[in-house]
């Protein structure tokens, strides 16, 4: 497996492991007043990177023709 | 749910996830660059999560480490904060001072008592108090007290900065900031146990201050203040005769300590060397003043008992009158020690220098060892270190002063 493909790997997991868990714990229940949707907004925006960080690893790994 | 803004328990959850997160993406950003992985963008990508990651681990962290937050293990929270409890309850009892005076354990004694002795929490609960009064004059068991102030602030455990703002903050609302006593009614108070309070809480202020009072004047940059207003706080803890004596007994300790680790460049290790022995000469001349005042004081009152009689309606004939004040003014002066306490202190002065500066030649030497300037104790020290020794003794205890105080004693 290349090394792209390794990595994409492992930031999914990273997406479905803690960060799912943080974005749950992020929530109204967690915080009381606008922290709770400040940190849910973080959490997206983190998750959103990371996904674009798979797409970059996913052309990379099609371009090199692995 | 409870009125802080956070449930705890989540919260310590989350800073798990987030760390575990955080830890992942630091280690794709190594395999990335192992693997020589050259996407730009990949690269940004992580970068950004990692510090938006880390923004909010910090916020999480900083509500987990405030004292409001009763952590005795890493992730077993509850809300029984000491900090908590105490503010809210001086929020609804505005007497809680006239309980100190009522001869009995308060509320507060019971507070301070559960984290007294434990140095971190004793520190969270005097930072997270932002009236620091009750801290002081809300407790009857002043051995607490004692125990609560003197953990927070030991030099074995507290850097100088947190020292320094748990002191000033201290010191500040003993002789400043007394708004709050004016300001409320309390049940009742007893004057006379207030004063007795007063009076112990000075005496326990210098046991705190003492290991720090070169901080109060030569070293007053460590804690961003200046060394006049240090001095000032200084002088009116010496005013205590209880207070004086801890000071005088930790000056040696301070001493040691500040000189023991000293910067590696010269210029910097002179100029410490140097402001330490300013402080050693104004904590010294602080304390014999104190001794002289004092003496002053009793002599003051003494005189003043003598004149009672004068003011009682005797009816005696004038030179009666007369001859009653003569004879308080002889006895006033049999009984008047401030001349002998001058030249007393002035002699305990230079000796208690002499000694300093044979400490301070001690700690500049281990200083020396411990960072390599001196490979061994048995080796000869190097001309440099031989005139940094001689420089450091001479700066606390030369023979300028000598001479200055002794034409003070025999003039």
């Amino acid at each position: 497996m290349s090394i792209s493909l390794q990595l994409a790997v492992r930031i999914q997991n990273t997406i479905e492991g803690p960060l799912r868990q943080a974005a749950r714990l992020s929530d109204s229940e967690t915080w009381i007043g606008p922290v709770a949707m400040i940190s849910q907004g973080e959490i997206k925006q983190i998750t959103h990177l990371l996904s674009a960080c798979i797409d970059s690893l996913r052309v990379n790994h099609e371009s090199s023709g692995l | 749910m409870s009125r802080l803004a956070c449930d705890p328990l989540r919260l310590a959850d989350l800073a798990r996830f987030l760390r575990s997160t955080c830890d992942e993406i630091e280690l794709l950003l190594r395999l990335a660059e192992i693997g020589d992985l050259a996407i730009p963008q990949f690269h940004t990508n992580l970068l950004q999560s990692l510090a938006l990651l880390e923004r909010q681990e910090n916020r999480v962290r900083r509500i987990l480490n405030s004292s409001f937050l009763n952590l005795t293990n890493s992730y077993s929270l509850s809300f029984n904060s000491t900090a908590y409890l105490l503010n809210r309850w001086i929020e609804h009892h505005p007497a809680w001072w006239s309980d100190a005076t009522h001869g009995e354990p308060t509320k507060i004694d019971g507070f301070i008592s559960h984290v007294a002795s434990n140095a971190i929490d004793a520190g969270r609960l005097i930072d997270s108090t932002k009236f620091l009064a009750p801290l002081i004059y809300g407790c009857h068991d002043l051995e607490t007290l004692r125990v609560l102030w003197l953990s927070a602030t030991d030099p074995r455990t507290t850097s100088a900065s947190t020292a320094g703002d748990r002191i000033k903050r201290l010191v500040e609302t003993v002789f400043d900031d007394q708004d709050w006593h004016s300001a409320i009614a309390p049940s009742w108070v007893d004057i006379y146990e207030q004063k007795r309070l007063r009076r112990e809480i000075q005496i326990i202020l210098g046991e705190i201050i003492s290991p720090w009072q070169l901080q109060f004047s030569g070293l007053a940059s460590e804690w961003n203040w200046s060394s006049e207003t240090g001095l000032h706080y200084l002088k009116k803890v010496s005013e205590s005769a209880g207070a004086a004596v801890s000071l005088s007994q930790g000056l040696g300790m301070a001493l040691y300590r500040n000189l023991s680790v000293l910067p590696e460049n010269v210029i910097e290790r002179h100029q410490r060397i140097d402001a330490i022995a300013f402080s050693v000469g104004a904590s010294t001349e602080l304390l014999r003043n104190a001794k002289v005042r004092q003496a002053r004081i009793e002599n003051d009152h003494l005189a003043t008992l003598l004149t009672i009689p004068t003011m009682l309606p005797l009816k005696l004939p004038w030179p009666s009158s007369l001859v009653i004040s003569e004879t308080n003014s002889f006895i006033s002066r049999q009984f008047d020690t401030t001349s002998e306490i001058e030249t007393s202190s002035s002699i305990e002065l230079l000796q208690q220098r002499g000694t300093l500066a044979s400490i301070a030649y001690m700690a500049v030497f281990n200083s020396a060892t411990t960072s390599g300037r001196l490979e061994s104790p048995n080796d000869t020290p190097s001309t440099e270190l031989r005139l940094e020794l001689q420089h450091t003794v001479d700066s606390i205890d030369n023979s300028t002063t000598r001479g200055h105080i002794l034409a003070e004693i025999v003039d």
